[in-house]
């Protein structure tokens, strides 16, 4: 038997739609056995009285009929075994002015749902456990971060790298902008460093096991339940896991793509190779030193190019790199510091600089010495005195062809080798650029699938929003690994398999692996579905029933539409 | 008039409830159903909604690139744009259904597509008996496997195994104007008994030759037999059991 409730919204509903005609409409219909009017049915005592009728009368089916669904579902959904929503408030009384009209959509509305909750079938809802462990792959400052936190309340981690060492490119760099904490330049070994003891934290855990040289080959599995088999230095090997983060980072631009830049010359170097010129010097006993990789002298002329691959400069990423500009000026900066008679130049179109104390920073490099040029640069190209840069000045409105001894090229950053096939073992999306796109994004959900994305392989971030994401992640795998199962949203595919085929139409147009022929037939993977119901829309066969919006529901609603008209004329 | 609009739990459903919380108006006319995703909507349901009596549907989902079911939204425009190339061949207007893309965000485009849509719907008029009749017959094409099987194979033969759109688009088109014919022709022989190409040419009005053809490939897959010539022509009736 079906119970009605109709929400008055306090007035929001009842003064647009007349409630008594509709309670009037519902009770023509036989299996409508119990109707209730109230001004607000997502109060605690409306939900209360509800609750007891529903036991009272004994009612299996409900339909409440008010907001939408989208609003106060989660009030409602556990009131009776099977609960409806007739979204009369956004969908009629809130958008027709007339009340005779807006009452007819209402009423055609309640009625839909009211077919609906005759034909829902009572679900079972699926629960999957949650191994609990999780596999984080990347072991950047990001990655580092996510296992850190997990392995800190108990859980097993594997952390891959599929690099020799943790510390991802952070490693790399010798020193970080505004704030240069360990001095100058930098082994990342000194006590207030970040990195060096966060790693020994997680090669000292019991919880953590660091697999670096190690890289994923196949992912099988669901959300709680994930078998993932990884290439390790020792072979291949095994691991089952519950949750998993992301967290590969980027690489960076090649400049070898914008010719004109001249990176075939030796003293045309990136910024990573301008941290491994002071690390090198660092490590001959120099100390504090540049010096050029051609001959070993220093510099007396430094030129910084930005947006070198980024904000669609010269056929670059169209995107901005995010961390250049400020990397880009503080290496400048700290040139100058070196070497003061060393003329440094910066050549730029927009200094981004949005973050706190950046912008002083900014400024303040200016009255340092460092020679800030708007503008294009045309050409690095080789002299016989040596490197010639060609540019512009725009705030000069000249172009110059100058001397000078070594140039380095800021680059932007670019989705790493492998998120692609990454995505895929996954059933992740990539955006447009190539990087992993945020699933919650538009709206909040419970995630579906236990794998979650940290750091730049979303897109170019500095290192304390990549830390802070990796925060988020372990903090969202937590969450799931804490409450040991997960409950699916309850829509299923059914195969009827004397209809089926195996013509395996189903699988090719499931992204998330799903159902598929393995054999003959079709067969569906639990705990994968999400729900959409497109291989039922397109079986051959119409083997396919889903457990929610099948066919008989729809067009139960299609029919109560296409009636409606004939009943109110 | 009556109008179905299909909307999508992520993206155009909270887009259409936006629309309600701006206060928007739209045409009464206008039903919605709310499915998971675009790519839910099967070609029959569409028709199903035209035979009996809707005046138009359109079907709403995610922008490209935003489906959160990755390509559902891709799979919708393939069927709506292949229903829309058929109406024009069968006597429905192809204005009847029509595809929308709409975010969460974007009440006021509800709004916009749907007074649009039923503007459009007041040009061209109520959907006659004509229009019902063909989507009648469009429907059960949809619900046999042969068109279904053509449709379905899209995705993979574009986009896994390389064949070009364009081409698969002219198959599907072909293949499923060819089942409305032979559903018309079924129709035809079911009325009237035994008729031969040239009998079947007139009422269908296509061209006795394609009609021909049509007869044997049927014959062939022993829906319908020939049972010879009466009156100097070669006459067809439905296998007993169709």
């Amino acid at each position: 038997m079906i119970g009605v409730f109709l929400c008055g919204c306090d007035g929001e509903v009842s003064e647009r739609i007349e409630l008594k005609w509709l309670g009037e409409v519902a009770e023509r219909d036989p299996d409508v056995g119990y109707l209730e009017t109230d001004e607000h049915l997502c109060s605690k005592e409306a939900v209360r009285k509800i609750r007891s009728i529903v036991e009272s009368k004994n009612l299996d089916r409900i339909v409440i009929a008010g907001c939408s669904p989208r609003t106060h579902e989660k009030i409602f959904d556990d009131l009776a075994p099977i609960v409806e929503f007739a979204n009369i408030r956004e969908q009629a009384a809130w958008v027709h002015p007339e009340k005779e009209e807006a009452t007819r959509v209402a009423a055609d509305i309640l009625q839909s749902a009211i077919v609906r909750a005759k034909l829902a079938a009572e679900l079972e809802p699926v629960r999957v456990p949650i191994e609990p462990s999780c596999l984080v792959i990347g072991g950047g400052v990001s990655g580092m971060q996510a296992a850190s936190d997990l392995s800190a309340q108990g859980y097993r981690v594997y952390l891959v790298e599929r690099d020799e060492r943790l510390g991802g490119r952070v490693k790399r760099l010798s020193m970080t902008f505004p704030t240069i904490s360990c001095g100058f330049p930098c082994r990342h070994d000194c006590p207030e460093c970040e990195l060096t003891p966060k790693e020994e934290e997680l090669y000292a855990s019991e919880f953590v096991e660091i697999l670096t040289s190690t890289e994923v080959m196949e992912v099988e599995g669901r959300i709680g339940d994930y078998h993932v088999t990884l290439r390790t230095p020792e072979g291949v090997r095994e691991i089952k896991v519950g949750t998993v983060v992301i967290a590969t980072g980027t690489k960076t631009y090649d400049p070898s793509r914008i010719p004109e830049y001249g990176y075939e010359f030796e003293d045309v170097i990136t910024s990573i190779e301008l941290e491994d010129l002071y690390m090198k010097h660092r490590f001959l006993g120099g100390g504090g030193e540049l010096r050029r990789p051609s001959d070993d002298a220093i510099p007396k002329r430094v030129d910084f190019i930005q947006c070198v691959g980024s904000r669609g400069e010269k056929g670059g990423n169209p995107y901005c790199s995010i961390v250049c500009c400020l990397y880009g000026i503080g290496h400048a900066r700290a040139i100058k510091e070196m070497h003061p008679a060393c003329e440094v130049y910066l050549h730029f179109t927009n200094i981004q600089a949005p973050y706190r104390g950046f912008e002083e920073y900014y400024k303040e490099s200016e009255s340092l010495g460092v020679n800030f040029v708007r503008g294009e640069v045309k050409l690095v190209e080789k002299g016989e005195e040596g490197l010639v840069i060609t540019y512009e000045d725009v705030d000069l409105q000249k172009s110059f062809e100058e001397a000078t001894d070594l140039v380095v090229l800021s680059v932007g950053q670019e989705p790493s080798d492998g998120a692609k096939e990454l995505a895929e073992l996954f059933y992740r999306e990539l955006d447009p650029d190539g990087f992993f796109t945020e699933v919650n994004q538009k709206i909040v959900r419970e995630d579906a699938t236990g794998v979650f994305v940290a750091g730049c392989a979303l897109g170019p971030r500095n290192i304390r929003y990549a830390v802070a994401d990796g925060k988020i992640a372990a903090e969202n795998a937590l969450a799931l690994l804490k409450k040991g199962e997960f409950e699916m949203e309850g829509i299923m595919p059914i195969v009827d398999d004397t209809k089926c085929i195996g013509c395996n139409i189903c699988g090719n147009l499931c992204y998330f692996g799903a159902i598929g022929v393995t054999e003959e037939i079709a067969e569906v993977v639990e705990g994968k579905c999400r729900g959409c119901g497109i291989c039922a829309a397109a079986c051959p066969e119409k083997a396919i029933t889903l457990t929610q919006f099948d066919d008989e529901e729809i067009t139960a609603q299609i029919e109560v539409f296409a009636r409606a008209g004939e009943v109110s004329g | 008039m009556k109008i179905l609009v299909f909307c999508c739990d992520w993206c155009s459903y909270p887009g259409a409830d936006l629309a309600g919380i701006l206060r928007l108006e739209y045409p009464p006319e206008v039903r919605i159903i709310k499915v998971m995703c675009s790519g839910r909507v099967d070609p029959m349901l569409v028709l199903d909604a035209l035979r009996q009596g809707i005046d138009g549907v359109m079907v709403t989902g995610c922008h490209p690139g935003e489906c959160h079911y990755v390509h559902g939204n891709m799979e919708a425009e393939r069927r709506i744009e292949l229903l829309r190339s058929i109406f024009e061949r069968s006597g429905i207007n192809p204005r009847r259904v029509r595809i929308e893309w709409i975010s969460a965000s974007e009440g006021e485009k509800f709004a916009e597509v749907t007074r649009a849509f039923k503007q459009e719907i007041d040009e061209i008029g109520p959907i006659n008996q004509g229009e019902i009749d063909a989507a009648e017959i469009i429907h059960d094409v949809f619900s046999s496997e042969r068109a279904r099987l053509v449709l379905g194979a899209s995705r993979r033969a574009i986009e896994l195994e390389g064949v070009d759109p364009l081409w698969y688009k002219g198959v599907l088109e072909r293949t499923v104007r060819e089942e409305v014919l032979r559903e018309r022709i079924l129709r035809e022989l079911r009325k009237s008994g035994a008729l031969s190409a040239h009998e079947l040419a007139e009422r269908i009005g296509e061209p006795a030759k394609e009609i021909f053809w049509n007869l044997i490939a049927m014959k062939r897959r022993q829906i319908i037999l020939d049972i010879g010539i009466v009156d100097d022509s070669l006459k067809f009736a439905i296998q007993e059991g169709v």
